[in-house]
């Protein structure tokens, strides 16, 4: 990462605490973070502010993670953007169908975020 | 208005029946493999399986598209493995694969990647899955996915979710996609449309090659009233009437019935 050039990270998540959480977490390690905290508002940031990487919830209300996924790659503006899902331990089940939709990693929700952020940089530092 | 009643309507639900009981059956028998410890009886039962699924997609489709109609918390992980793989192997079908490589996709298809259903991880050792065969699961894994979620997720429609895949753009391989809609049609059995005629109705049944015509069972009249006695109309026959959108879930639920 070049000295005064952030990466711009957007966290969705419909759980404030999360949100908060993962925006503190964050913005300590020297991103620039946006939040959205459902679908719809994640579309419309990412196509507003074209981040570098998305971390995303999988259970959301209306519109949820998977089908956001769908969404953005359907968005000539948002379709290569990086996804990481970021998800509570019992939905194992859309593991497989985020990867089927290019997202690029799958991480258990921990208290920490340490696992998370040890992916994102892995990620971003490619 | 012309309506049309459903000509042999007894027979029609007769078989209806008849694909519902096959679904039933091939979801136990899905389950009930995940407890089996012997290998090569599991192999050559799921074999089995696989055959009789063939053997009912070869003739038509009717069983493809009961994947619409099904979904709950307990199964969920064996009814989309189980949906997974007949939309894999219809495709399949469509395309002139060799009754070999079906089985193999079927069996990729079941156990695509889901540990979790406890199937021995190294059974499939032997299937190499080519680059067709990757791109048809994937395909059918999202749209089962997608419309057909657990609890915790909504589902989204067929046709937004069909017209979301050819969006995607370079995401899968659009002569798939193409198959799949022709297969699917934007408006699969069991869905809730509203017509031109500004009558709502449920899709009874998917004219082959005209995807965009089916068969509607008429519930709910211009005026809102629910008839008494359904009509149905076979879109395909009757050019002056058309689908003009499907019910959003919302809607559904508020139908009183369904």
């Amino acid at each position: 990462m070049f000295f005064g050039k952030k990466h711009k990270v957007l966290v969705v998540d419909d759980d404030e605490d999360m949100l908060s959480l993962l925006k503190k977490i964050l913005s300590d390690s020297k991103y620039n973070v946006l939040q959205a905290s459902n679908g719809k508002e994640c579309i419309e940031k990412a196509k507003e502010f074209s981040p570098d990487i998305i971390i995303m919830d999988v259970m959301m209300p209306e519109l949820d993670g998977i089908a956001t996924i769908l969404k953005l790659r359907s968005h000539e503006n948002t379709r290569s953007i990086p996804i990481i899902m970021c998800t509570a331990v019992n939905e194992s089940e859309d593991e497989i169908v985020a990867r089927n939709l290019g997202a690029v990693d799958y991480v258990r929700k921990t208290p920490q975020m340490n696992e998370l952020i040890a992916r994102l940089e892995r990620f971003l530092n490619q | 208005m012309k309506k049309q009643n459903l000509p042999g309507k007894d027979m029609s639900n007769q078989n209806s029946q008849r694909i519902e009981n096959i679904y039933h059956k091939l979801l136990g028998s899905i389950m009930a493999l995940s407890y089996y410890t012997d290998k090569n009886n599991l192999r050559a039962t799921m074999i089995e399986l696989i055959d009789l699924i063939i053997q009912e997609l070869d003739s038509d489709n009717q069983l493809f598209l009961t994947i619409n109609n099904h979904r709950s918390d307990k199964d969920y992980i064996f009814a989309h493995a189980l949906n997974v793989c007949l939309v894999s192997v219809r495709l399949a079908l469509r395309l002139g694969f060799d009754r070999d490589r079906i089985r193999d996709l079927g069996y990729l298809a079941i156990t695509h990647a889901r540990k979790d259903m406890g199937y021995p991880e190294d059974l499939s050792e032997k299937i190499r899955p080519d680059k067709e065969m990757d791109e048809i699961i994937r395909l059918a894994d999202v749209y089962d996915a997608i419309t057909h979620p657990p609890s915790y997720r909504n589902a989204m429609l067929p046709m937004t979710t069909l017209t979301e895949i050819i969006n995607s753009d370079s995401l899968f391989d659009p002569q798939l996609i193409k198959l799949l809609i022709k297969e699917i049609g934007f408006f699969p059995k069991g869905s809730w449309v509203q017509l031109s005629s500004h009558e709502i109705g449920k899709v009874i049944r998917v004219n082959k090659g005209s995807s965009m015509h089916p068969l509607i069972e008429i519930h709910i009249d211009q005026k809102g009233n629910y008839l008494k006695e359904r009509k149905v109309i076979d879109l395909s026959k009757n050019r002056f009437i058309h689908v003009t959108r499907p019910l959003t879930g919302e809607e559904i639920d508020k139908l009183t019935y369904s």
